[in-house]
């Protein structure tokens, strides 16, 4: 098996030596100091990943991202920063999509494992498949399911909708769940506290059990460690703040439409938003019962 | 009815007054002089009869015909004066015909004296020619036959003597009839000239009490007015100033509430109404006053929390700057760890060769044993893995310095983190600020640093170095392009040292100049700076005893210049 193209970019030399030494035996490395040398790297090599700062001068990692993204969508990016603004972070998944945010400093066993999975899934999928968009793969069977305990968000997106998409509402996680259970729902829009409820560990589970569910998040709540968690562990597809935003959020749910369908076509391009299994956290009582009701949902792709 | 309307009465009633009473005396004085006139001419009549009377006596003693033709020019001049003269009253009028009348009489009686004297004159002369015949006839008495013509001469005598006795009785009876009647136009003048001073004065004394009464009209008039005006105007004012002053004490409860139709009850209205607004606007100053208050204490809480967000700025920066060598230093290490197994094992494998060398084992196990080594060995040498372990090492060593020289900062940073006073190498101060600030001063932006040889500060460092930190940290937050310098210039002086830090980036506009050092004045966006930054750099300089002032440029860059007496702290105590 070939090996993958790793490309690393860091301002500060020292980050980039240590993680070529780090990788020199498991892939081929390749190093970049600036935004611009990175984008040199990508346009003449095809990199199945690359692995970004985000504070770096002149160019900043998530402008990197969004370019890389643009030039070469099948590379996974990986953001691997020791600081990071909200904005950034958010940025990072609404432009960059990434695949997983790292903390530095890192620790080598999980850094290796997060870049190892992430190659092997570039190296899994062939190179035209991710940017071939396929026609006429609008599935207007898809519904959309709206968490939230703001009634005016579920009048907004029924709204945004009518006619064109079967709206669901859920004001607390219960409802969500038994929606999940009866529904066709192929995207979810959801704050991460409803009813009181801390309801981002139902996001992580459902991408884990069910990835083909596109997740756009929708809160007031920011929370930089939060947000990491629901990019490592939930793959969401967007992060929106509110107040609701109408224009941004209707072009936020049709992209994660398109996304869904784009995945129905393509199953194989799930791969690109394996998540990190979630930890159970404070409360592993909701994670056992979350985890039991998601796995007998219909048309789950864990059961095909 | 309208103050004004009342103003404009009682001035039109005052001017009306004062008209007719000037009017009534122009009047009265006129007809005054008309009655002194002819009391005068009353009193000329007395003095001419007078003279008239004196000339018919000069006449009468001495029958000259000079004096005869003076009484006639006397008596046509007083003529004249009668004729000129006029009475309007019937009892002056009458006595005036009288004394015409007398007058024309007079001329009569003064005629028939003059004839009748010329009458005597010529029975005197008849008399003494008769005499004078008689005389000649006794003479020539021998003609006896002139004794008849002598008795009739006598007779003739006789008859003109008893005739000027009668002529000289008559002369005398028409000198009293004269007399008499020059009495009579006298008594007549003076009756007339004392009717004249009666009526004058009469008229003088109408005239008084016409004024008098005028005077009192108009006393009574502005009296009256001033009643009036009193009653609708000052009454109402002092009620307004009462309220006024009532309002003032505090009492926003007070209304006039005045009842008037006019100005006053107009301003009345609009003050009621004025209170009823300030009772509201009272309402929410005292809530301003309560929120002014509140701002006040958020104010103190707000530069604590600049200090604070200085720090916590200083402190991600920091945390940023340490977080880079640890993140490389603790993977290379990591990865030195993971290369020992390989090198345990090869000399695992060399113990092993040495102990079958020892033991004497058969050529067969030691030869085997040998290319193990041997083998393991290349693979060693191939991979390099302490060639690797050292770069990795002296990597570890370089990222460990690094630390070591943040800590070292934020060491001198945090000694300085104290609120007393000491002897400051502000060079010093100004390296630790720049490393710490490193964050915020992206790699683009370039430090020049023009240090001079300065003299310690007796300063209190921390404070100067959160100066330092803000003016830094403003200078590289002005830089926006690519190509942005900070010089950093320190100077001394006499007594002074001068620190000048300045930029190249896009400069403060002159209208934003002027209220840069004011407390949360920002031209930063929201959430990016507090506007504290250097109102609280200000304070910290002039509690020094230091000035700072910028200079800035649109698209230039600015300067900030911060002077320092090198004996700061004297400076402080004697301000404390």
């Amino acid at each position: 098996m070939a090996k993958a193209k790793v490309l690393f970019v860091d301002d500060e030399e020292h980050i980039v030596s240590t993680l070529r030494s780090l990788f020199r035996n498991v892939c081929d490395v390749y190093t970049a100091t600036s935004g611009a040398q990175a984008l040199e790297i990508v346009k003449s090599n095809s990199i199945h990943v690359i692995v970004s700062d985000q504070r770096m001068p002149e160019m900043a990692g998530i402008e990197l991202l969004r370019e890389v993204k643009r030039l070469s969508p099948n590379t996974m990016r990986i953001m691997l920063t020791g600081y990071a603004d909200f904005a950034a972070i958010v940025s990072s998944i609404n432009d960059g999509e990434i695949y997983r945010y790292i903390y530095k400093p890192w620790n080598n066993k999980d850094v290796l494992a997060t870049v190892t999975a992430a190659a092997e899934v570039a190296l899994s999928l062939a190179g035209d498949l991710y940017d071939a968009p396929p026609a006429g793969i609008e599935n207007a069977q898809t519904n959309i399911l709206v968490v939230d305990d703001t009634p005016e968000v579920h009048v907004i997106i029924r709204k945004l909708f009518e006619g064109k998409r079967q709206v669901l509402s859920a004001s607390s996680c219960d409802q969500a769940l038994d929606i999940l259970e009866q529904g066709n729902i192929g995207v979810v829009v959801a704050d991460v506290f409803v009813a009181r409820q801390d309801i981002s560990q139902l996001l992580k589970i459902l991408k884990d059990q069910h990835p083909h569910m596109v997740t756009v998040v929708l809160t007031a709540f920011n929370d930089a460690n939060m947000v990491v968690g629901l990019i490592n562990n939930g793959q969401i597809f967007r992060y929106l703040t509110k107040p609701v935003h109408t224009g941004q959020l209707r072009v936020s749910i049709e992209a994660a439409l398109l996304y869904h369908a784009k995945c129905q076509h393509q199953p194989r391009l799930l791969s690109r938003h394996r998540v990190e299994k979630a930890e159970a956290g404070s409360s592993p009582g909701l994670t056992a019962m979350i985890m039991s009701r998601l796995k007998s949902l219909r048309g789950g792709v864990a059961a095909r | 009815m309208n103050i004004s309307t009342k103003l404009w009465l009682n001035t039109g009633l005052s001017v009306g007054l004062v008209v007719v009473t000037g009017i009534v005396l122009f009047a009265s004085s006129r007809y005054v002089a008309g009655v002194a006139e002819q009391g005068r001419a009353a009193n000329t009549i007395v003095k001419e009869v007078f003279e008239l009377t004196m000339v018919a006596d000069e006449y009468l003693m001495n029958r000259a015909e000079r004096a005869q033709r003076q009484w006639n020019l006397k008596h046509d001049s007083l003529a004249r004066l009668l004729q000129g003269i006029q009475f309007s009253e019937p009892s002056e009028q009458s006595i005036l015909l009288r004394v015409r009348a007398e007058h024309q009489g007079i001329k009569a009686t003064f005629a028939e004296v003059v004839e009748n004297q010329s009458k005597r004159a010529a029975n005197q002369s008849r008399q003494v020619e008769l005499g004078q015949q008689l005389a000649r006839m006794e003479t020539e008495k021998k003609t006896a036959a002139r004794a008849p013509a002598a008795a009739g001469l006598r007779a003739e005598i006789e008859r003109v003597g008893k005739e000027t006795a009668l002529l000289r009785e008559l002369d005398a009876r028409l000198a009293g009839q004269m007399l008499a009647k020059s009495q009579a136009i006298v008594s007549g003048g003076l009756q007339l000239s004392n009717s004249s001073q009666d009526k004058v004065a009469r008229a003088e004394r109408q005239a008084v009490v016409t004024i008098m009464g005028f005077v009192l009209t108009l006393g009574l008039a502005i009296a009256g007015t001033t009643l009036v005006i009193n009653r609708s105007v000052v009454r109402p004012i002092a009620q307004v100033q009462e309220g006024a002053e009532i309002v003032a004490r505090g009492n926003l409860d007070h209304r006039l509430r005045l009842d008037a139709n006019d100005e006053i009850g107009e301003m009345s209205r609009t003050f009621d109404r004025m209170l009823d607004n300030l009772k509201t606007t009272t309402a929410s100053r005292d809530e301003l006053d309560r929120m002014n208050s509140a701002l006040k204490d958020s104010t103190a809480a707000l530069i604590q929390s600049e200090k604070l967000a200085s720090i916590g700025q200083m402190v991600a920066g920091v945390a940023h700057e340490m977080n880079t060598p640890l993140a490389y230093v603790s993977s290379s290490v990591e990865l030195v760890k993971d290369q020992l197994p390989e090198v345990e094992e090869l000399i695992a494998e060399y113990v092993k060769l040495t102990g079958l060398l020892n033991s004497g084992a058969d050529d067969q196990a030691l030869g085997k044993q040998f290319e193990q080594v041997q083998a393991r060995a290349a693979a060693f040498r191939e991979n390099r893995p302490l060639d690797e372990a050292g770069a990795l090492l002296t990597r570890s060593i370089h990222g460990l310095n690094q630390i070591r020289e943040l800590v070292m900062n934020l060491k001198n940073y945090s000694r300085t983190d104290r609120e007393r006073m000491m002897e400051f190498n502000l060079n010093e101060g100004l390296d630790s600020v720049l490393m710490l600030a490193k964050p915020v001063v992206k790699t683009r932006v370039k430090v020049v640093k023009d240090y001079g040889d300065i003299p310690f500060v007796a300063c209190s460092p921390s404070q100067i170095n959160q100066v330092f930190l803000n003016l830094v940290t403003n200078a590289a937050q002005a830089i926006e392009g690519d190509s942005g310098t900070i010089h950093i210039q320190t100077r001394a002086s006499a007594d002074r040292v001068q620190i000048v830090v300045r930029d190249n980036g896009k400069g403060i506009p002159p209208e934003a100049m002027p209220k840069i050092f004011e407390p949360f004045f920002t031209t930063k966006k929201v959430g990016e700076g507090t506007g504290l930054g250097l109102s609280i750099s200000r304070k910290i300089v002039e509690e020094h005893g230091g000035t700072i002032k910028a200079e800035s440029v649109v698209g230039k860059g600015t300067v900030v210049t911060v002077s320092l007496p090198v004996q700061a702290i004297v400076a402080q105590r004697k301000r404390a």
